[in-house]
């Protein structure tokens, strides 16, 4: 009798526990873009992004004081994301992202996503293959050819000027505006309906798990 | 001015790498900062709540750096003119060409998409040309 309590008040404690701990995760994973956020936004500023100056010393690669910063900083962002994604990816521990064709999310925003299909294990061919030329078109291209002389004339790209936001000097709060007028212009004239897109591609229901 | 930084860029990069990683581990989203922005200011029920938190978590830092690193948020380079002909190009153009230097430079090279990679050379090309025609035209 008195084991049987013990057991069933130790069997209780122990879910308890579990359901704590699975609270626990439940909050950290559901924080987790917040805290993404707050170390990028660190990594911008530490890694000098937000003075514009650094932006332009790199791009005028011409100017006699070329600063090569810019590119060190990619390379430390691919060096540490590159074999992580992939890590994890091989893994099967990357969260499907239910936003490419999932519910929540419009097709129209999927194929704006920087990667075709978000979530790569969709389209390609399994871990560790490229997925070649799927979405090189000339919207992306021309697209890139504008947002880089937007880039090099102001020093920003999006990430530093929003960080630089919290200055409230009117120059940054102009360029954020503008930007955000941009964006505005272009679902405006060029966003494509959804029914235009090109049927997605079928999404592997998940990676082999190992 | 243009002093190179190779330990503060390679440690900043990294904490990039790191966020990206963070994002992609937890929720599978690609941390491109043009798309989470514009869809954090385009509302869309179910998607909005996390690229929120991003925007949230960027201006969070934001405060840290101007309490701690004052010297990183520097006043604009350039005119009011100048700035508002530069946003509306930035913002177009990275709608347009579906990422930024986060999404394309950072997230698309690391998944070896060869998009993203041809993307991230034209605008880094095209910066390149307009930054050396600012430079010998006079700073607008």
């Amino acid at each position: 009798m008195t084991t049987t309590t013990q057991t069933t008040s130790q069997a209780t404690k122990a879910a308890e526990i579990t359901a704590s701990s699975n609270r626990f995760m439940r909050t950290l994973v559901g924080l987790s873009p917040l805290l993404a956020g707050v170390i990028f936004g660190a990594g911008l500023g530490i890694s000098g992004m937000t003075q514009p100056s650094k932006v332009v010393g790199f791009l005028d690669i011409l100017g006699g004081h070329w600063d090569p910063s810019l590119a060190l900083v990619m390379a430390g962002a691919i060096a540490v994301h590159m074999p992580a994604y992939w890590w994890l990816r091989r893994r099967g521990a990357l969260k499907q992202a239910q936003s490419a064709c999932g519910p929540g999310v419009t097709e129209s925003r999927a194929a704006t996503s920087p990667i075709a299909e978000e979530g790569i294990s969709a389209s390609d061919d399994g871990p560790g293959r490229a997925p070649g030329f799927a979405g090189v078109d000339v919207r992306t291209l021309s697209g890139a050819a504008i947002f880089g002389v937007g880039w090099a004339l102001a020093g920003y790209c999006p990430g530093p000027a929003i960080v630089t936001l919290v200055s409230f000097s009117p120059g940054i709060l102009v360029f954020v505006a503008s930007m955000m007028s941009g964006m505005w212009l272009f679902h405006l004239l060029l966003d494509r309906e959804p029914a235009q897109l090109p049927a997605p591609a079928p999404r592997t229901s998940s990676e082999p798990a190992s | 001015m243009h002093e190179f930084t190779p330990a503060t860029a390679l440690l900043g990069g990294a904490l990039i790498g790191l966020a990206a990683t963070v994002l992609a581990k937890f929720t599978g989203h690609v941390a491109g900062i043009s798309g989470i922005f514009d869809g954090f200011l385009r509302p869309e029920p179910r998607a909005w709540s996390w690229r929120a938190l991003f925007v949230l978590g960027l201006l969070l830092a934001a405060f840290g750096l101007m309490k701690f690193m004052p010297g990183t948020l520097v006043e604009p380079i350039r005119s009011l003119g100048t700035l508002a002909i530069a946003g509306l190009l930035t913002g177009f153009g990275s709608r347009l060409g579906s990422g930024c230097t986060s999404g394309h430079g950072v997230c698309g090279i690391s998944r070896l998409s060869l998009r993203s990679l041809l993307a991230t050379m034209t605008f880094v090309a095209t910066g390149m040309i307009t930054a050396t025609c600012v430079r010998v035209w006079g700073g607008p």
